[in-house]
């Protein structure tokens, strides 16, 4: 079934798609506390990414609210509960609902994480990770496969924090994402966030992994501060991005052209004139390592 | 002459006529109201999108016409330091301040600024002779481009409901006039029914007659600018007593535009209600309590009424006139987040 799908030609896009999607540049996670100030400050914002699910089932506000962005941003969604790794298959309905707010919204791009949130027709209510496995790879293959016959615009994958490692992964996380994105043909969405605390959290180095991954896939990033907790890192969306953090962001611009640059921010506003500052940082690494071909600190 | 006074019309026996009489107005009022439903047309259009360099004069004259604009302006001015509002007794006062200019003023502020060369009472903004007619050249630029955007309810429109306000009337008229003048010629003198019906149309087709200041589309723009720009509402309760003169945008990297000054253009002054420029909603809601003007109404409106001008019954042009400009143009007293007030 992995070779079927990585043959089938229709599902041979993403290599050559992520060479004709235009720059979506630098944005954020769209949130409802930003939205006056996003109006105030459009010329600074690129684009945005809506969380898809906020608008699956939406009311006539969230709806109008839906207009308003579009009619102003370009907007890209990031659903949270596809459950590419669910073993059960992806829920018919939620990729239904998905499917027709992707054609509302016309984006470039849509995105997902590699996880599964769903379990025996429940929600589990988080991004749990899966064990390396051929098993688990089949699945996300089917999966995706799925998605992909439904909804035509290009897919890119995110990769997540865990607390845990599966003894019983038979492949790096970074050969898992690299074979799944081979046989998928999807793009991949860098959260570099993720990959510093993961790396901090287990004692690997970030370089390596990035050197285990196909690059040229990656299509999009993610990235915000990380937040010492218990004694490691956890991903709150609660803080500025760090120096360490930068350094992972510029490596991978250095290393492979970026499509688009999200700030993830949930919790501990500060003034949107700092998130703004954080775009600028962002906007700068990734223009110097496409014009200079390095990234200079900003 | 007899044919006139003595037909099937002049001789129906009256509770029919009242019948007859009362179906007619009510059908002319009905048929007169579908017109004006069907006359503005425009939420067929596209919601306009807002523009990054929003102005907030124009959002304020779109609110609620000259007097709006004349409002804001003040505000702007009083929050540059330009101007200060004072006590002389118990009369409240505009007047200017040392500072004599501030960069990168706008036209329209200007202008105003001009006005206060001398100290002035609030309801001389109002008045003739006062600012809103000094802002009638901008106000104007802003009814073209507004018009012809189809937010405000132009001239033509209005010109094309007033073709059809005075058949409905002669219909009224005419009909209950010629019975009653037949009944009297007749000798019968209870014309109570007849008068009744015929006040009651009247008044139904001069109410249904009054445009909206603001289109369907307008209305709808204004509720798209009031939720993007909704958390400027509440922006102003961080403003702390003292803080009156301190621009807070561009030098530090805001937008190019005071955010404060934008909110009172989007949502009028009710929204500094609380904030050091209390006084400034505070003033022109007492100078419109001693004008007797319409355009207000403070206590019945804020939020609910997003409609702005709703009742200011003529629109467009012949608000923008001086003559109307007290009593009307004030967005009908309603401005989202508060009233204004001449």
């Amino acid at each position: 079934m992995v070779e079927e799908a990585a043959a089938d030609p229709k599902n041979r896009m993403e290599g050559a798609a992520k060479k004709q999607i235009k720059s979506a540049g630098v944005g954020i996670g769209y949130r409802e506390p930003f939205r006056s100030d996003l109006f105030l400050h459009r010329s600074q914002v690129d684009f945005l990414e809506i969380t898809s699910d906020h608008y699956l089932d939406a009311n006539p506000r969230k709806l109008e609210e839906l207009k308003l962005l579009m009619d102003h941003f370009p907007l890209i969604p990031h659903s949270l509960d596809l459950s590419l790794g669910s073993a059960e298959g992806v829920d018919r309905e939620y990729l239904e609902k998905l499917a027709a707010l992707v054609d509302m919204v016309q984006p470039v791009w849509f995105s997902d994480h590699i996880c599964f949130t769903r379990s025996g027709g429940a929600k589990i209510g988080h991004l749990a990770p899966v064990p390396y496995t051929r098993e688990a790879l089949k699945v996300f293959v089917r999966n995706i496969r799925e998605v992909k016959d439904r909804i035509k615009t290009p897919l890119i994958l995110e990769n997540i924090t865990y607390m845990m490692r599966f003894p019983s992964s038979e492949m790096t996380e970074a050969e898992f994402i690299g074979r799944l994105l081979d046989e998928t043909d999807c793009g991949l969405l860098l959260d570099v966030t993720n990959l510093y605390i993961n790396s901090r959290n287990f004692g690997f180095d970030w370089r390596r992994f990035l050197d285990a991954l196909p690059m040229e896939r990656v299509v999009q990033l993610h990235f915000v501060g990380s937040h010492a907790h218990g004694g490691g890192l956890i991903d709150a969306h609660a803080d500025a991005t760090q120096d360490e953090i930068w350094d992972v962001f510029r490596e991978v611009c250095l290393r492979t052209n970026i499509k688009g640059a999200i700030l993830e921010r949930d919790e501990n506003f500060p003034d949107f004139t700092e998130l703004l500052g954080e775009l600028r940082i962002a906007r700068e690494i990734m223009r110097s390592a496409r014009v200079n071909g390095k990234a200079g600190r900003p | 002459m007899d044919i006139l006074l003595d037909n099937p019309l002049t001789n129906l026996y009256g509770p029919y006529f009242l019948i007859l009489y009362g179906f007619t107005t009510l059908f002319t009022i009905l048929f007169f109201g579908l017109f004006r439903s069907r006359l503005d047309q425009s939420d067929r259009l596209p919601l306009p999108s807002i523009p990054s360099d929003i102005d907030p004069y124009e959002i304020a004259y779109l609110r609620g016409g000259v007097n709006e604009m004349a409002r804001t302006a003040v505000f702007s001015l009083h929050r540059k330091g330009l101007l200060e509002l004072k006590k002389d007794g118990k009369r409240p006062i505009i007047t200017r301040t040392s500072v004599s200019q501030w960069r990168g003023m706008a036209t329209v502020e200007d202008a105003a600024l001009n006005w206060f060369v001398v100290s002035r009472e609030p309801k001389a903004v109002f008045a003739s002779g006062g600012l809103t007619e000094v802002l009638e050249p901008y106000a104007d630029e802003y009814l073209r481009r507004l018009g012809r955007q189809q937010l405000i309810a132009g001239t033509e429109m209005q010109k094309r409901l007033s073709a059809w306000r005075l058949p409905a009337y002669a219909v009224i008229l005419a009909l209950g006039g010629y019975k009653a003048f037949a009944s009297i010629v007749h000798g019968y003198f209870n014309l109570l029914g007849i008068l009744g019906i015929a006040i009651i149309g009247v008044i139904a087709v001069y109410y249904i007659g009054r445009l909206p200041w603001l289109t369907k589309l307008g209305k709808a723009y204004l509720d798209r600018l009031r939720t993007a720009f909704e958390k400027l509402r509440y922006l102003n309760e961080a403003e702390k007593p003292g803080m009156a003169g301190q621009q807070t945008p561009a030098a530090v990297g805001g937008p190019a535009f005071d955010p404060m000054l934008l909110s009172v253009g989007i949502f009028g002054s009710g929204v500094l209600v609380g904030t050091a420029y209390g006084a400034h909603d505070d003033i022109f809601a007492k100078s419109r309590k001693e004008n007797g003007t319409a355009d207000g109404g403070s206590g019945g409106c804020g939020s609910a009424c997003s409609a702005g001008g709703s009742s200011c019954s003529s629109g467009g042009s012949s608000c923008s006139s001086s003559g109307c400009s007290s009593g009307c143009g004030g967005g009908g007293g309603c401005g989202g987040g508060g009233c204004g007030g001449s």
